[in-house]
């Protein structure tokens, strides 16, 4: 626990050398734990990747500060959360239903997404404006409060950063109708 | 708290579980809230995956540097085995030193110049077994091997420590290490095993045995039967 405590550290600090270390140190466990459901290999490589790359982005955007249990405990679950999901997933005979699985533990909120769905908004993205990009990486991303942003980009108020945001939203979404017309 | 500022807190990474569980009750009482919610992680997810190309690529190459070497070398030696080794000639005494000598090739060495330069851990002591096995120092070439076999158990180590010692004279030792000796992959070594004990018991003039050993190569349709036919029919 000193030592993972440490390695948290090091990684706010964003020692990616680290990382290396934790991500094949767990490797060949989450895999064994994995097959235990019936999730393929090749999901199982994905699964395991996604996790390591969430428990990164909440210790560097700060949501993780102090471990309450060992990094291995932290790790599974998240891995969890994302092996049930992926189970779920490969379930779904509908397209159209808005899935949204959650984890009350680890307190998140994943969506399902389709592989051309995720196409066509990469794409928006890519379309929109600089302006609105930035916006919307600060708060979507990196996890900055409006205040923060607000200071960061000197908006005259959060009012109008605020309204900034919501019509970013909406070109975003307009480009994605596009797309889809 | 209203709508909008639990959506805050959650996208600032600072939610209590108070409000964690509210706006999981929102979502499931409020259509409209769930589809504008959606919408927002939707857009959280996709650029989370632009941002973490980098990081991804960083360790897929962990996971290639990691792997573990392919085996398809072994299917590959079944393939590239020595054929044609010159045709016998009838001979109504058949010459059992004769008949080894004619058949018995050192396996290829199929190994090396795979895996040279992935930086194994054993490539230097794997390389200088294989360097004298490929210049026929079979004795040297054996000690090595053996060496190699009880460091990392790997099953062509082995094998090619049996074969060196058939190649350097030592063949009723070879042939009792050889069947002594289970297969990590049965699979992939059982018939050329049985070649190997078929060629030495003929070396050592033990006909019956080296008929019983040659015989299942006969039948076992890999790449060896014809050989194995051709010196049945010598010894019959």
């Amino acid at each position: 626990m000193i030592e993972d405590q440490q390695l948290i550290e090091d990684l706010k600090q964003k020692k990616l050398i680290v990382l290396d270390r934790i991500y094949l140190a767990y490797k060949e466990e989450f895999f064994l734990f994995a097959r235990t459901f019936s999730v393929s290999e090749d999901d199982i490589a994905d699964v395991y990747q996604e996790t390591v790359i969430s428990f990164y982005e909440n210790i560097t955007k700060g949501k993780l500060n102090q471990l309450t249990s060992s990094i291995k405990t932290y790790l599974f679950a998240i891995g969890k959360f994302k092996i049930y999901r992926q189970l779920k997933n490969n379930k779904l005979s509908f397209v159209d239903e808005l899935i949204i699985h959650s984890d009350e533990e680890l307190k998140i909120f994943e969506v399902e997404v389709s592989k051309k769905r995720q196409k066509v908004l990469k794409e928006a993205l890519y379309n929109l404006g600089a302006k609105c990009k930035e916006v919307l990486e600060l708060f979507y991303y990196e996890g900055l409060t409006l205040d923060e942003i607000q200071n960061f980009l000197n908006y005259s108020s959060k009012d109008v950063l605020k309204s900034q945001k919501s019509r970013c939203l909406k070109q975003l979404k307009e480009l994605v109708t596009k797309r889809y017309e | 708290m209203n709508k909008e500022e639990l959506i805050a807190q959650y996208f600032s990474g600072q939610i209590s579980q108070e409000s964690f569980l509210a706006l999981k009750t929102l979502l499931e009482k409020d259509r409209a809230f769930k589809k504008d919610f959606y919408a927002q992680l939707e857009v959280q997810q996709i650029i989370a995956q632009e941002k973490n190309i980098p990081l991804k690529e960083r360790l897929d190459q962990l996971d290639q540097k990691s792997a573990p070497k392919t085996k398809w070398y072994l299917y590959a030696a079944a393939a590239t085995i020595l054929i044609a080794i010159g045709s016998l000639f009838y001979n109504s005494q058949p010459d059992y030193q004769e008949l080894y000598a004619k058949n018995f090739e050192a396996y290829p060495n199929v190994i090396a110049p795979i895996v040279r330069g992935n930086e194994a851990p054993n490539e230097n002591k794997m390389s200088l077994a294989f360097r004298y096995y490929d210049n026929k120092g079979y004795a040297k070439a054996a000690d090595i091997f053996k060496l190699l076999y009880n460091e990392t158990d790997e099953d062509y180590a082995f094998f090619y420590y049996s074969v060196s010692l058939m190649g350097a004279g030592e063949t009723t030792k070879a042939i009792s290490t050889l069947e002594q000796h289970s297969w990590n992959e049965p699979q992939n070594y059982q018939t050329i095993t049985h070649w190997y004990l078929g060629l030495g018991y003929l070396k050592l003039g033990n006909k019956e045995k080296a008929i019983f050993y040659l015989k299942k190569v006969a039948v076992s349709g890999k790449p060896l039967t014809k050989q194995a036919k051709e010196i049945l029919r010598k010894l019959q």
